[in-house]
């Protein structure tokens, strides 16, 4: 545990996590991850998402003392945090064997880095449907809603609604509405109101307008078992009831936003369980709804990744106490320009604990990189005298969440 | 690949080179548990969590070689790893859940509530408690109680001050606190 002063709830609740062990399959599943993202590591699926993550990182190791580690190593760095340069036998670079050029070739420049790292865009989700401005609110009296069957998962269960426009005229519904599970005598058993218990386990996605069209198809025939699909141009919602008594509901009071008045849903159903019921038989009923949502728009847009190919060119041997000089080729292959402004930072790593090296990439000549448009940059690395020959790999990782691929490597053999 | 070995007197402090695998194994063997405890504290279904430690784990073995964290940046580096696998796993069963598994039936039955009641009594509470809570007050309690990170590991995790990172500890375990009073659980 750390070392920081604990109050008592965190004593606590550390106490309880401490009697959690990981299961025994857990190492066979870890090794199995292992295999399963190594085996797909040449592909984009499975590791899209960790490429930017590989970047991120990279910068909160080298902002967290890099440069220190570096300095320890021994090895020289332009500008690179820590003390002095260590010693390098000769100022003289390598002599550089054909290294491979596409486009321009921008020559080397020790920048010290910004320590910026761009983010690539997360687009925000938009309306399924665009609502024209000036579309009205709906009323409940456009309206009509139907339950869309049941659903479970990991121990919670989804009651969802499915609101349709029965009216001639298109309008909006937007937000959260008020709920109210009231018996057959209409008293209430549950209401959820305001900004509490917003969103259920099922929701993964945030409030955001909802164009109800007119004359779309009938609302499935409500039937238990398997849970029916809204249309395009009408609404669903999330609902979750759980009480450990399993209380018996006749309605539904859903109260709509922008005061659009209420909508009465039979809804002869019992509470559902919880695990949290077991043994606990009187906890309190709770009753939590997600947002208004369009039928048939359910998933979060994903980052918006610029796909580029970086390469490294590399001479195949480097002696030790010398500079290498190699090339980095960056290739545009997005629709898109690539704005190299600001320039991003990079980082070089040979086989160390940490990176070697960090600057900020000279692309000011590069300006932005047009689509299909490619840009050489020459690159220089120290290596130590006190290196250990022998095979390595050079890796060269560009500090640019807005890549889908920010990194390259390359084999290199250090030689006495 | 070959780890670069300095040579001797070169590298002060700094551990033994092996084989890229093999140093994380140390990290796997210390925090293998962490990690799966925060991830239950998260995802608050074992086998979730299990599946979310897991890829977390391999994740973080993968990149270890590129990213060599040191002692400093080690846990909030392999907790925001945890974290990311965490999100990952849960949208991924949502979107299951929503979009493909559309044929269960209307019983209580297609509830999997097998793995969570295989734990203890209060941790189920404590987890069942956590479910209903703002993402922030689920993370700040998994980091700092289940994964048993520092405030300034918890502060730099989730990009805030250290005493942010304090009181919002401070009040989230208040507000769990009070829904596991609230519904009994708290043992």
């Amino acid at each position: 545990m750390n070392a920081d002063q604990m109050n008592d709830d965190e004593l606590h609740f550390t106490r309880v996590y401490a009697t959690v062990a990981p299961p025994p399959t857990l190492g066979a599943r870890y090794h199995a991850a292992l295999d399963r993202a190594r085996s797909s590591g040449a592909h984009g699926g499975e590791r899209r998402s960790l490429r930017p993550l590989a970047a991120a990182l990279a910068v909160a190791v080298v902002a967290a003392g890099g440069g220190v580690t570096a300095a320890r190593l021994g090895f020289a760095r332009g500008h690179v945090a820590g003390p002095g340069p260590a010693p390098v036998r000769s100022a003289t670079p390598n002599p550089t064997p054909s290294l491979t050029v596409h486009g321009p070739l921008i020559p080397w420049a020790a920048l010290p880095p910004t320590g910026a790292y761009p983010q690539a865009a997360n687009p925000s989700p938009t309306a399924a449907i665009p609502v024209p401005p000036g579309t009205p609110a709906c009323r409940a009296s456009q309206l009509e809603v139907g339950l869309l069957g049941f659903q479970g998962a990991t121990g919670h269960t989804d009651m969802p609604l499915a609101l349709r426009n029965r009216s001639g005229a298109a309008c909006v519904l937007n937000g959260y509405p008020y709920v109210t599970v009231v018996d057959a005598g209409g008293r209430a058993l549950a209401p959820v109101n305001g900004n509490e218990f917003r969103d259920t386990f099922f929701d993964q996605l945030p409030a955001l307008p909802v164009l109800m069209l007119a004359e779309t198809p009938p609302l499935p025939v409500v039937t238990p078992g398997p849970q029916q699909g809204a249309s395009r141009g009408q609404a669903v919602m999330n609902l979750t009831w759980v009480d450990c008594r399993h209380p018996q509901a006749a309605r539904l009071w859903l109260d709509l936003p922008s005061a659009g008045g209420r909508l009465v849903v039979p809804f002869a159903t019992a509470a559902t369980s919880s695990p949290a019921c077991d043994g606990n038989p009187g906890l309190p009923s709770e009753l939590a709804r997600g947002p208004l949502l369009a039928a048939g728009f359910t998933t979060l847009p994903s980052p918006d990744y610029i796909a580029t190919v970086l390469t490294v060119s590399a001479p195949a041997q480097v002696r030790r106490g010398t500079t290498l000089v190699y090339h980095v080729t960056l290739s545009n292959t997005d629709a898109r320009p690539y704005p190299l402004d600001p320039c991003p930072d990079f980082n070089e790593f040979v086989g160390a604990k940490q990176a070697i090296a960090r600057y900020q990439l000279n692309c000011t000549p590069a300006g932005s990189l047009a689509p299909g448009a490619q840009v050489t940059f020459e690159v220089h690395l120290d290596f130590p005298a006190a290196m250990t020959p022998g095979p390595y790999t050079l890796e060269w990782a560009l500090i640019d969440g807005r890549l889908e691929k920010p990194y390259a490597d390359a084999p290199i053999t250090v030689v006495s | 690949m070959r780890m670069m070995q300095a040579e001797e007197g070169d590298v002060a402090g700094a551990p033994p080179a092996l084989a890229a695998t093999g140093a994380f194994e140390d990290v796997y063997r210390e925090y293998a548990t962490a990690v799966y405890r925060f991830c239950l504290s998260q995802l608050r279904d074992p086998s979730r969590a299990e599946e979310a430690a897991a890829n977390a784990l391999a994740s973080a073995c993968l990149s270890y070689e590129r990213v060599r964290p040191d002692a400093a940046t080690l846990r909030p580096w392999l907790f925001r790893i945890a974290r990311n696998a965490t999100v990952d796993e849960a949208r991924r069963v949502r979107r299951s859940r929503l979009l493909l598994d559309r044929l269960r039936s209307r019983s209580h039955a297609s509830l999997d509530v097998e793995d969570l009641t295989a734990l203890r009594d209060d941790v189920r509470a404590v987890a069942a408690a956590t479910a209903g809570m703002p993402e922030r007050d689920r993370l700040v309690i998994g980091l700092r109680v289940a994964a048993g990170l520092s405030h300034a590991e918890v502060a730099e995790l989730l990009g805030m001050s250290e005493t942010a990172a304090k009181v919002a500890a401070h009040r989230a375990l208040q507000r769990l606190r009070a829904r596991v009073e609230r519904t009994g659980e708290r043992r």
